[in-house]
């Protein structure tokens, strides 16, 4: 078999298919990996969803071929790997759960969803157990139109070798396994590879002699049955419901693993820890990416932990359906699940914790969130308080017990530079200690340097990502696939929204022209940042904002408005007179406004700076407007979104959120704001454009006068260049958005206090400094390390 | 119906001529809407009548229905008014007694016994004018397409299509409304522009209507001799053919076959016993909706008609065409195209609400809003200035002086604009020559 | 004397027009700013008219986006 399975992958790459995905082999991707880490790169059409980014016209029309009754069926697949899902179809249910497991969702509007076949997606359905026979057959099965040749060829291509290789962590050791003996002596035939075995040395092991393999039989690894009924949900939702839900119900054989693994042999070799890494990805490069799997029930080394969720938790079907691919066949995957903002993240990765039962690592982007999680926690299971601790620069708690939750930022355990004592031990700690599961909480913000830092300091049996926007053509999406794993699960946002999981946002674009002076302005200045301020401060937007803020306060609704510069924040609240946060604003006055805003009635309208987006724990909002942006981030777009998306009690009338974006009209910043809505666009949101507010020229508002406006312009104009950029966060240690800007070796201040400053994540001014020594630091660190592990 | 317009701008001695014509006669009394039907028939058998007593035909309330059904009759001269009693148009009257008398029926002597051999059958006939017309509309969409010089002759002339800056044949705004109509409105605006070429050419309209009209009598499926023609009509069977209205194998076969297009043509509705044969395409009145068109702008279209896709890449930029499927995006570009050929954003508008797949219109959206809104968006940015020619007056000597030219120039109704504190006048450019002469004469 | 002026009367919103007044000076052709939403194009031929359409529509172009555009 490895002789042409070997000539086959030399072949792949000659192979042309009509996709350019099939030539994609992971080597590429490692490829890419490598270039990406060290430049910006534009990224190339490859893992485009929409393969068409050029738009060309396909013409499939003669090439593929209509069933007869393909008005039964609810999908068409077309040779390029692009699939369309007709959503009125009477099996859409069990179509889209098929389809979001093996393909990526390309958008997914009302009435028809389009999704892409790609490599990474058919890696992720091996992942879950799919087999290749089973996604050719229920593809065609589905399919109107006769499955064409390339994509079964794809299909098997992309998922022959995908799954027969797994990486297990076995009592602090690390071992390549695989049911086909001939796979793992085809990688060893790999240098790097042979290099880091480490020969079976013990007798407790039984060793195949002709092979050198350590073997296990399957029935040690003893999976339960495989709907796997998953402790913390309530006896009555076990997941069999979920799970056949899922099969297509007359169509579809389980879908779960089919491999009967009690008779199965299982080999395995070890290899150095320190060289995991380079093992991973030759793994790749040899077209046999390990996926990596944690038995969990039958870890009898790691020290459980005694935590469930309470018997009042509920829930939801599609936590339940994420958690179902996670824990499928009874041993815990690592990967990634992708969750709209205000849909209950936290509870998920609680829910995984409490099925894992072992020590568990949570890694926040920063202090606040470690907060967050720590209430979470509480919250919605019976953990003990002993049991959590957190580890901040602002509280470095002890670990206490043997299994415990620890709560930390991605920039503590990331740090490389030297530590004060407590931290150090705590740290050491947790180089240590061998985690049943690492929670890694908004994945898509973290750079991939830090993620692999992370990583490689961290034992971690199974890792789970989650994150609300994953985004194709970050550059990120390869190496969280390569880092963590392949995306578990995806959920639909309008399915939510329509169950009401979600609120029912109206989403509308307020199109405010510019003055005439500032329109002029605009053309003749050069500044690239002044342009950006002024359309800013167009006086017409202020007016809208006015408006908006009147308007919705009538309503009795809460209103939260951002803005990324803070130039401009300033003026409008102050102008408007209400209050706002920003950089730094002190933690007690956060604290002040953010209580008055959730309790006091005559406080209906806070103004928040870049902060909001991810250092405060902002209470419910109904309205949001946004009156200036990071250009075009999508994400920051989701995310701001995602701050009303809890769901909300029935109103009258259709919605019961509102979410406003202000642009000037004839600016660049039109062009931004639609590149920001692209991604809520592909789940399924329309934006509304507004070109007039009805009976704005009627209303009482600021800058009424040419006179005001004239006053407005020469003081925008006399403001220093930098005003027009957005607001660069003090650096607060933890918050990883600080973090970004930051070179390696720097100094940092670190902040003495604990608790309500985390909260609101101000820094109060008292700071020591922890310096840093250069080219020691990393020595220190790697030293420390090393003795750890003696 | 739009022969009636037509017939109605006919002069009297011209329909006069028509209604020599038995078959006419009828064609006509047939496409009546049944209540003009009624009324003709109940001054068929009489001389004359009271106005005043056609009253009583309708209801109180249907009184509006009743005016507009005598003024059509009026205007097609089937009725004449003598005082305050109406009459039947006396050769009208007369042709339509003889038809209700006559036993035997028949269009052409020899319609019941020859057959040819390798008769085309009816559902051949169907396919014939169903490709024939769709050419016809191809002709509109697709510029490539010159296929049938006559009809692109037409079409030019009817302004559905023009040449644009460089030459290339185009759609025009009317040639996209005029898409949007149902089969037979399109049959006949093409058949009056014909009709008015034969006039020119050949001085006989009256006789190629006299034609058209007996053609619709005709049995679906029966061959007829070319022989019993007249020498005008054998030459217009050619073009007949390219209208899809008729069928003859080559132009020097004995035999001749109307399809159902033409027998149609007057009555507007397929014929009840060939209802049965299923047609996929636009030979019903009302097409099946088959447009699906989402919040992210994004079209999909149930079809496989290339000429239905050529008509959507109007504007719409295609991406994908699948056997039984098209998928497309609207963008600010593909729009632009369109808007740039003269079609309005209201037309694309209607078009896709028109043509809304079922499903989208029981999910309450035959067309987004959002998308709907940005269209009409798009459009208003090109008329984003409005420009008038004109002729502008400043650097008045004196402020009475300005205010006096304003006011000459608003009692000659030239006035266009003025700014006060500029002292500025803009008139219309017709105006320059008086509004200079009143300036010269009254302040020197 | 009174100064006579033969061409095109224009009318538009203030962004517009301000637009116009800008570009005019790129362009080259001569332009009356009568008030906030009115100006006038001296001369006011065909190839003016075109140009400055071609610059109106330049203008929108970059300011939209469109789901064709390479990620930058």
């Amino acid at each position: 078999m490895s002789n042409e399975t070997l000539k086959r992958k030399r072949g792949s790459s000659n192979n042309t298919t009509s996709s350019n995905n099939a030539q994609k082999t992971w080597e590429d991707y490692e490829k890419d990996l490598e270039e990406s880490e060290n430049k910006k790169v534009i990224k190339t059409t490859n893992y485009s969803l929409d393969d068409n980014k050029n738009g060309d016209f396909l013409d499939y029309s003669t090439k593929c071929i209509l069933k007869q009754d393909n008005k039964s069926r609810p999908i068409w697949v077309c040779p390029d790997g692009h699939i369309f899902l007709e959503t009125f179809s009477p099996i859409y249910k069990q179509a889209s759960d098929f389809l979001v497991a093996i393909a990526e969702p390309a958008c997914r509007p009302q009435l028809i969803h389009e999704y892409q076949l790609t490599p990474y997606s058919l890696y992720a359905a091996v992942s879950v157990g799919l087999e290749t026979d089973d996604i050719i057959n229920v593809l065609q099965r589905l399919s109107k139109l006769a499955l064409p040749k390339e994509i079964v060829s794809f299909v098997r291509q992309c998922t022959s070798s995908y799954g027969k290789v797994k990486l297990v962590l076995q009592k602090n050791k690390y071992f390549v396994e695989s049911a086909y003996p001939e796979v793992l002596e085809f990688l060893l035939k790999d240098q790097v590879i042979a290099n880091a075995r480490i020969k079976p040395s013990l007798e407790q092991v039984v060793v195949d002699d002709k092979t050198g393999f350590i073997i296990n039989k399957g029935s040690e690894l003893k999976p339960t049955q495989i709907s796997g009924s998953i402790q913390p949900n309530r006896g009555s939702l076990s997941l069999d419901s979920v799970l056949k839900n899922d099969s297509l119900s007359s169509m579809l054989e389980e879908e779960e693993d089919t491999v009967d693994n009690s008779d199965q042999q299982f080999h395995s070799f070890e290899i150095d820890p320190k060289q995991v890494e380079e093992v991973k990805k030759r793994c790749i490069q040899l077209d046999y990416p390990m996926l990596e799997e944690y038995d969990f029930r039958n870890d009898t080394v790691n020290p459980n932990l005694e935590i469930d969720l309470k018997p009042t938790t509920m829930i939801r079907p599609y936590q339940e359906k994420s958690l179902s691919k996670m824990f499928g066949n009874g041993r815990a995957r690592s990967g990634i699940i992708v969750l709209p903002c205000g849909a209950g993240k936290s509870l998920s990765g609680i829910t995984a914790a409490c099925t894992v039962k072992k020590s568990i690592l949570v890694l926040c982007t920063s202090a606040v969130s470690v907060e967050q999680w720590k209430y979470q926690f509480k919250l919605w299971s019976n953990i003990d308080d002993r049991m959590i601790s957190k580890f901040t620069s602002g509280s470095k708690e002890k670990i206490y017990s043997l299994a415990n939750v620890t709560i930390t930022t991605y920039t503590m355990v990331a740090f490389g530079g030297r530590r004060s004592a407590e931290a150090f031990k705590i740290m050491e700690e947790i180089a240590n200690r061998e985690w049943g599961l690492v929670l890694l909480d908004e994945v898509h913000v973290v750079p991939a340097a830090m993620f692999r830092k992370v990583l490689t300091v961290t034992k971690a049996h199974c890792k789970l990502g989650l994150t609300a926007t994953l985004l194709r053509e970050d550059e990120k999406i390869q190496d969280l696939n390569f880092l963590i794993g392949p995306k578990l699960y995806e959920a639909n946002w309008l399915d939510l929204q329509k169950a009401g999981f979600l609120a029912n946002v109206s989403c509308s674009e307020v199109w405010c022209p510019m003055t005439s002076e500032f329109y002029q302005e605009y053309l003749t200045n050069e500044s690239q940042s002044k342009k950006k301020l002024l359309y800013t401060m167009n006086p017409n937007k202020f007016r809208a904002c006015e408006y908006l803020i009147k308007f919705h306060e009538q309503r009795g609704d809460k209103i939260i408005v951002f803005s990324d510069n803070v130039y401009a924040l300033k003026a409008y609240a102050i102008g408007l007179k209400k209050y706002f946060i920003y950089g730094p604003t002190t933690e007690m006055e956060r604290m002040s406004i953010l209580s008055q805003f959730q309790s006091d009635p005559s406080v209906r309208c806070i103004f928040i700076s870049k902060v909001g987006d991810t250092s405060i724990d902002i209470p419910e909002a109904t309205v949001i407007i946004q009156i200036s942006s990071h250009y075009g981030s999508r994400r920051q777009e989701a995310q701001r979104l995602g701050r009303i998306l809890r769901p909300k009690p029935k109103s009258e009338g259709l919605y019961n959120a509102f979410f406003y974006s202000l642009v000037s009209k004839d600016t660049q910043e039109m062009y931004y704001s639609t590149k920001r809505q692209q991604f809520l666009i592909d789940q399924g949101y329309s934006f509304k454009v507004i070109n007039e507010l009805p009976g704005i020229e009627q209303e009482t508002l600021s800058y009424s006068t040419k006179q005001e406006q004239l006053d407005l312009l020469a003081k925008v104009l006399g403001e220093g260049d930098d005003v027009g950029k957005a607001e660069i966060l003090e650096e607060d240690f933890d918050d990883i958005t600080g973090t970004l800007k930051k070179k390696p070796k720097v100094t940092i201040s670190r902040t003495g206090n604990s608790g309500i400053k985390a909260l609101s994540g101000a820094s109060d001014g008292t700071s020591y400094m922890e310096f840093n020594s250069s080219s020691n630091a990393a020595n220190l660190f790697a030293k420390t390390y090393n003795a750890s592990r003696r | 119906m739009k022969i009636f317009q037509y017939l109605s701008s006919l002069n009297q001695e011209d329909l006069d001529q028509l209604y020599k014509d038995n078959w006419t006669c009828q064609a006509i009394l047939r496409s009546l809407p049944p209540i003009g039907k009624q009324f003709i028939l109940k001054l068929l058998m009489i001389d004359s009548i009271e106005f005043e007593q056609t009253k009583i035909w309708t209801q109180e309330i249907s009184n509006q229905v009743h005016r507009e059904t005598f003024k059509k009759l009026f205007d097609l001269k089937l009725l004449t008014k003598n005082k305050t009693c109406i009459q039947l148009n006396s050769i009208f009257q007369h042709n339509i007694k003889q038809s209700l008398m006559d036993m035997e029926h028949r269009v052409f002597s020899s319609d019941t016994t020859v057959k040819e051999l390798k008769a085309p059958t009816i559902d051949e006939l169907d396919q014939f004018s169903k490709t024939q017309w769709e050419k016809v509309l191809y002709l509109l969409s697709d510029e490539k397409s010159d296929s049938i010089p006559l009809i692109s002759e037409l079409l030019q002339s009817s302004n559905l299509t023009s040449r644009d800056g460089n030459g290339q044949l185009a759609i025009t705004s009317e040639g996209f409304k005029f898409l949007l109509k149902d089969i037979y409105t399109q049959i006949w605006t093409l058949l009056i522009v014909y009709l008015d070429t034969i006039e020119k050419k050949y001085k006989s309209r009256i006789e190629l209507l006299c034609f058209l009209f007996k053609l619709s009598f005709l049995q679906l499926g029966r061959g007829y001799l070319v022989s019993e023609l007249t020498q005008l009509q054998k030459t217009l069977l050619t073009d007949l053919k390219q209208f899809g209205l008729i069928y003859i194998k080559s132009n020097d076969n004995p035999y001749f076959y109307p399809t159902r297009l033409i027998i149609s043509l007057t009555t507007g509705k397929t014929l009840s016993l060939m209802q049965d044969i299923k047609t996929e395409q636009a030979l019903s009145q009302k097409e099946q909706g088959y447009i699906i068109l989402e919040t992210n702008y994004r079209l999909y279209a149930y079809t496989s008609s290339s000429l239905q896709i050529s008509l959507l890449s109007l504007f719409v930029k295609m991406l994908y065409r699948l056997p039984n499927l098209a998928v497309g995006i609207v963008t600010r570009e593909s729009i632009r195209m369109a808007l740039i050929h003269g079609i309005t954003a209201d037309q694309i508008i209607d078009f896709i609400r028109h043509n809304a797949h079922p499903n989208a219109t029981l999910a309450g959206t035959p067309i987004p809003d959002v998308v709907a809104e940005q269209v009409k968006l798009w459009e208003a940015e090109r008329n984003c200035v409005d420009y008038s020619k004109a002729v502008l007056y400043n650097s008045f000597p004196t402020l009475d002086c300005f205010n006096a030219t304003v006011k000459y120039a608003k009692e000659l109704n030239l006035f266009i604009y003025s700014n006060d504190s500029k002292k500025i006048l803009v008139i219309d450019e017709s105006g320059n020559e008086p509004i200079r002469n009143y300036i010269r004469k009254n302040f020197g | 004397m009174v100064h006579v002026f033969k061409g095109l009367f224009l009318e538009c919103d203030p962004p517009t027009k301000q637009f116009l007044l800008f570009v005019s000076k790129q362009e080259h052709f001569e332009l009356i700013d009568i008030d906030e939403t009115h100006l006038f194009l001296q001369g006011g031929n065909e190839s003016t008219i075109a140009t400055i359409q071609r610059c109106i529509d330049e203008l929108q172009n970059r300011n939209t986006y469109s789901v064709f555009d390479q990620d930058k």
